[in-house]
């Protein structure tokens, strides 16, 4: 219970019920790596080993999953690609800049794939284009600023995206530098604002399968940080099975032909400032 | 009752090692027999010397016992138990001042040779009090008390050099005086590291009696006459005075170890070089004359020494001096180090690779470039670290490929980092070529961002261009050139790499997230704005990172800029140290008067080490206010705090500071606390202490 509590105070991470399962199997590991008799021990090592520090993130990317996989969603991809990026490229016509934050972006396939939608739409040449990837897990960030993929990433790559952003080398599959080029990745705990203030003004937010592991409070806190981000008139894409609802009334619903997105109006007082920083 | 029979007992047994351990449970018996302090005087006159060595642990322990004190004292009297009398010298000296008062009482009632031990007691309190109880002394008709009493003062004189000088050197010059009560005078003066004239240690080099000690100040004189003096002694020498003669003259080589010149003025005897050069041979198994030789063989610019010297550096023992002797001989060092590289092992090698840097001048450090580079293509770690050092100084544009070759490898990277970034300075145009050329991968990604941090922006067609490329840097997968992009943006300082930048906090890394703050602090518009301060100042109000808040608190400091002491004074009383400290560093940088009031509230913060900086940042004030809270602080819980503000007021000086110190000095029981406050006094007084300069040297720590 002291573990769960931990975990919780530094990451937000909520581990109740049925999620307990998860949580003792994935870090039983690391109890036995170490040599302890129990979670308790375990508690105590992380709060008082000099070691503890590390230890704590050892954990949170153990407790973190990291399944996840190029185009994935693809209907609302599409949705990203056919609706939102015209309006964007509208939008912004003046600025001629587009920044796109994957919040929780595991080892960078959802954020090299927006990378890609951009890139392919053609709305954006000559435009300062940043698509920004954030993930808790530093073993995840560093991955994906690697940019070097296996072949569980791929299963549901179009062949002619795969041909036109990959190259295969001995070691794996390389996304292509034009689109590397177009993306930063960070380590970001989404409960810090502070350093959540770092990623600057955005168009869009993909936060999916992100918020699950939250419980209400921390969400809160979550949302509240996405939409202090989000330009107005940004948008905020969360997971199929992920919604706004009992967490925040500052967004407004947009139906779009194939998803349903949110949306920071552009005409609240408390935005109305506007102006990138 | 049963224990005090137990340890009468053991007293009174024939086995000395019973005594022994009766003596040492006196202390955890101390309140169950009636008379500790008896067994403990009887136990000082015991005929084992292991017995009596225990009992002054004991008495030293009971410390400041009224009836020990008394027995101690006692023992002074005419008597024949010499042990007794001995120990209890040595325990008085634990007693302090009640010593001090105590043996001042007894003085007049002693013998010749119980004023003999009272002397030597009095200079095992340490206490500068002592002094006036052992003036009369002085005139005392026995010459052995006189002497001790001179070599009592030389010891308790360090606490108060003015006045112990003073009395030592009115002694010296007193041409009556017995020679062995003047050479303990010498002597005295030699152990506080006064100075005497000239012309009176040459007087003195004329007599038998005082010619080693006077010989050892003419080391300390860095008198130019001296040298000569110190060689003629140095080639009659014979026996325990070559030692003697060469300690000195290690003396004043090192004084004079800026001064190479005026040392090699003189023509050396050949006598001289041919025992220097004997001396400093591994044949020579004296070590202490053998170091001593090679530094003064160096000192002296013997070229010969070097060879010798170089082949020393893999003694462990002979290292420092073999370092030392290299370094005085400068640029002429090199070939036989060079030539010793080349066949040692690598720590060696490394070291005199070193020592090449440090000693070649423009001509013969190219040379040695071209030797070590021929070196780096095998070699391990330390050794390519050294030669990447040697190249920073001495390198030319053609070793811009061999450096690049180097910005891979985690050890090497920040040597090769630094040789390349000297490379650019000396060969802009070059650097600007491999610069504009590079890709945003591997080895020339990491060079061109290297280069950018040493050269003017813009090394492409435009500052747009330049910072393009290093944003692009920001996600190469190695940290190293993440953070060379960085110090690049930060140097091209440019507006427009302020979101790259501020995005590049959230780097994995502390060391990119580091240099990230560093580049935000140094970008500005062209009319002079700073767009990097608000983020950093967004950073410390919201993060919970304390490491990075303070990095940004540094960076804050070093701007400079007036409106950051809002930010800086809540955090300086009540943040945890580590971000305590860094604003009160940051506040101490920013030039608005209003900053002192936010560096004295520093000093209630709860933390010792926060009230020090504080201390510190205060002391480069010049405000009326600091002295009476430096003052306040004597006072403080923390003995470390009392010492610092101690200090302090010694620099400060002044009316106002001594009688502050004065103050504390009778309340102060801490001894480390009282040191400080009696050499800030002395400081206060005028006395000036002249250490000898550090010695000649070049190897540092790898």
């Amino acid at each position: 219970m002291l573990l769960r509590d931990v975990i919780y105070e530094h990451a937000g991470l909520s581990f109740d019920g049925d999620a307990m399962f998860l949580f003792d199997r994935r870090l039983g590991e690391r109890v036995e790596a170490l040599g302890l008799r129990s979670f308790n021990d375990y508690y105590k090592y992380i709060r008082f080993n000099a070691r503890g520090p590390v230890e704590l993130e050892e954990a949170i990317e153990r407790l973190t999953t990291k399944e996840t996989y190029f185009f994935r969603q693809e209907y609302q991809l599409r949705a990203f690609a056919s609706e939102l990026l015209p309006r964007l490229a509208l939008q912004n016509a003046d600025s001629k800049r587009l920044c796109v934050w994957s919040a929780g972006c595991s080892t960078g396939e959802e954020a090299y794939t927006l990378a890609m939608l951009v890139r392919d739409s053609g709305l954006f040449e000559d435009w300062e284009v940043r698509i920004i990837g954030s993930d808790i897990c530093k073993t995840s960030v560093a991955t994906a600023r690697r940019g070097v993929y296996q072949a569980s990433s791929f299963r549901v790559t179009p062949d002619t995206m795969r041909a036109r952003y990959f190259r295969e080398e001995v070691n794996g599959t390389h996304i292509v530098d034009r689109v590397k080029q177009m993306c930063h990745f960070g380590q970001l705990n989404l409960l810090d604002a502070g350093r959540a203030s770092m990623v600057g003004r955005v168009d869009v937010v993909f936060c999916r399968n992100v918020l699950i592991y939250f419980d209400l409070r921390s969400r809160r806190r979550v949302i509240d940080t996405l939409l202090e981000r989000l330009l107005p008139g940004g948008y905020l894409l969360l997971g199929h099975s992920e919604s706004l609802l009992n967490l925040s009334t500052a967004f407004e619903l947009v139906h779009l032909r194939e998803d349903l997105v949110y949306r920071k109006p552009l005409t609240t007082e408390r935005w109305d400032s506007g102006a990138r920083k | 009752m049963r224990r005090a029979e137990e340890i009468a007992a053991a007293f009174a047994s024939e086995d000395p090692e019973q005594r022994r351990r009766a003596v040492e449970s006196l202390r955890e018996l101390e309140n169950e027999i009636d008379t500790p302090a008896r067994y403990v005087l009887q136990a000082l006159g015991d005929d084992d010397w292991r017995v009596r060595k225990q009992a002054i642990e004991v008495a030293i322990a009971f410390a400041p016992a009224q009836d020990l004190l008394t027995g101690l004292i006692a023992a002074l009297n005419p008597g024949d138990n010499v042990g007794l009398r001995n120990a209890a010298v040595e325990a008085l000296g634990a007693y302090g001042q009640a010593a001090v008062d105590a043996l001042a009482h007894k003085l007049p009632k002693l013998d010749a040779d119980g004023r003999k031990l009272a002397a030597e007691a009095l200079s095992r309190t340490g206490l500068p009090s002592a002094l006036e109880v052992l003036r009369p002394l002085l005139s005392d008709h026995d010459s052995n008390v006189r002497a001790a009493a001179l070599d009592a003062i030389a010891t308790v004189g360090a606490a108060a050099a003015a006045d112990a000088f003073e009395i030592l050197s009115g002694f010296l010059q007193n041409p009556g005086e017995e020679a062995f009560v003047r050479l303990c005078a010498l002597d005295g003066i030699n152990r506080l590291g006064s100075l005497l004239p000239w012309r009176a240690i040459e007087a003195m080099l004329e007599d038998p009696v005082l010619e080693r000690s006077a010989l050892s100040a003419a080391g300390r004189s860095a008198h130019p006459e001296a040298l000569p003096a110190l060689l003629g002694a140095f080639e009659r020498a014979r026996g325990g005075g070559i030692v003697a003669v060469l300690a000195a003259l290690v003396d004043y080589c090192r004084a004079f170890a800026q001064n190479h010149l005026l040392l090699r003025a003189e023509p050396l005897s050949r006598a001289v070089v041919a025992r220097l050069l004997a001396l400093a041979l591994p044949s020579n198994e004296d070590v202490v004359s053998r170091k001593a030789a090679l530094t003064v063989a160096g000192a002296l610019g013997l070229e010969q020494i070097a060879p010798i010297a170089a082949e020393a550096l893999s003694d462990g023992r002979m290292l420092a001096e073999a370092d030392e002797s290299l370094s005085l001989l400068g640029s002429r060092a090199v070939p036989a180090l060079l030539e010793r590289a080349g066949r040692a092992d690598p720590d060696t090698c490394a070291a005199c690779i070193e020592i090449v840097t440090g000693l070649a001048d423009a001509q013969s450090g190219p040379l040695a470039v071209q030797e070590i580079r021929r070196w780096l293509g095998t070699a391990p770690p330390a050794v390519v670290r050294a030669g990447l050092g040697a190249i920073t100084l001495f390198g030319d544009e053609s070793c811009f490929a061999t450096v690049s070759a180097w910005l891979g490898n985690e050890e090497t990277a920040s040597a090769a980092e630094t040789a390349l970034a000297a490379l650019a300075q000396r060969y802009p145009e070059s650097a600007q070529k491999l610069a504009r050329s590079a890709r945003t991968e591997g080895e020339q990604a990491h060079a061109a961002a290297v280069i950018q941090t040493a050269l003017p922006a813009p090394i492409r067609d435009s500052l747009a261009d330049d910072v393009a490329y290093l944003s692009v840097l920001l996600s190469n997968p190695a940290k190293a050139v993440r953070r060379a992009a960085l110090a690049g943006l930060g140097n091209a300082g440019s507006e427009l790499g302020a979101d790259a930048a501020a995005f590049a906090l959230t780097d994995e890394e502390p060391e990119v997230r580091h240099a990230a703050v560093l580049a935000l602090s140094r970008l500005r518009t062209p009319d002079g704005v700073q767009p990097g301060l608000s983020k950093l100042l967004e950073l410390v109000e919201k993060s919970d990172d304390q490491e990075l808040v303070s990095a940004a608190l540094g960076a804050l400091g070093e701007a400079g800029d007036g409106r950051v002491l809002a930010v800086l004074r809540p955090l300086v009383r009540n943040a945890p140290p580590m971000v305590a400290v860094a604003a009160i560093e940051a506040l101490a940088r920013v030039p608005d008067a209003r900053r002192v009031d936010a560096l004295i509230e520093g000093l209630s913060h709860g933390e010792p080490e926060v009230v020090k900086a504080s201390m510190l940042a205060l002391g480069d004030t010049i405000d009326p206010r600091v002295l009476a809270h430096l003052g306040a602080c004597l006072d403080h819980a923390a003995w470390d705090v009392r010492r610092l503000s101690a200090d302090m007021l010694g620099r400060a000086g002044g009316e106002s500071a001594v009688l502050l110190l004065r103050a504390r000095l009778a309340a102060e029981d801490n001894p480390r606390v009282l040191e400080a406050i009696n050499r800030a006094l002395d400081a206060g007084s005028g006395m000036r202490h002249t250490p000898l300069p550090p010695r000649a040297g070049s190897l540092r720590p790898r």
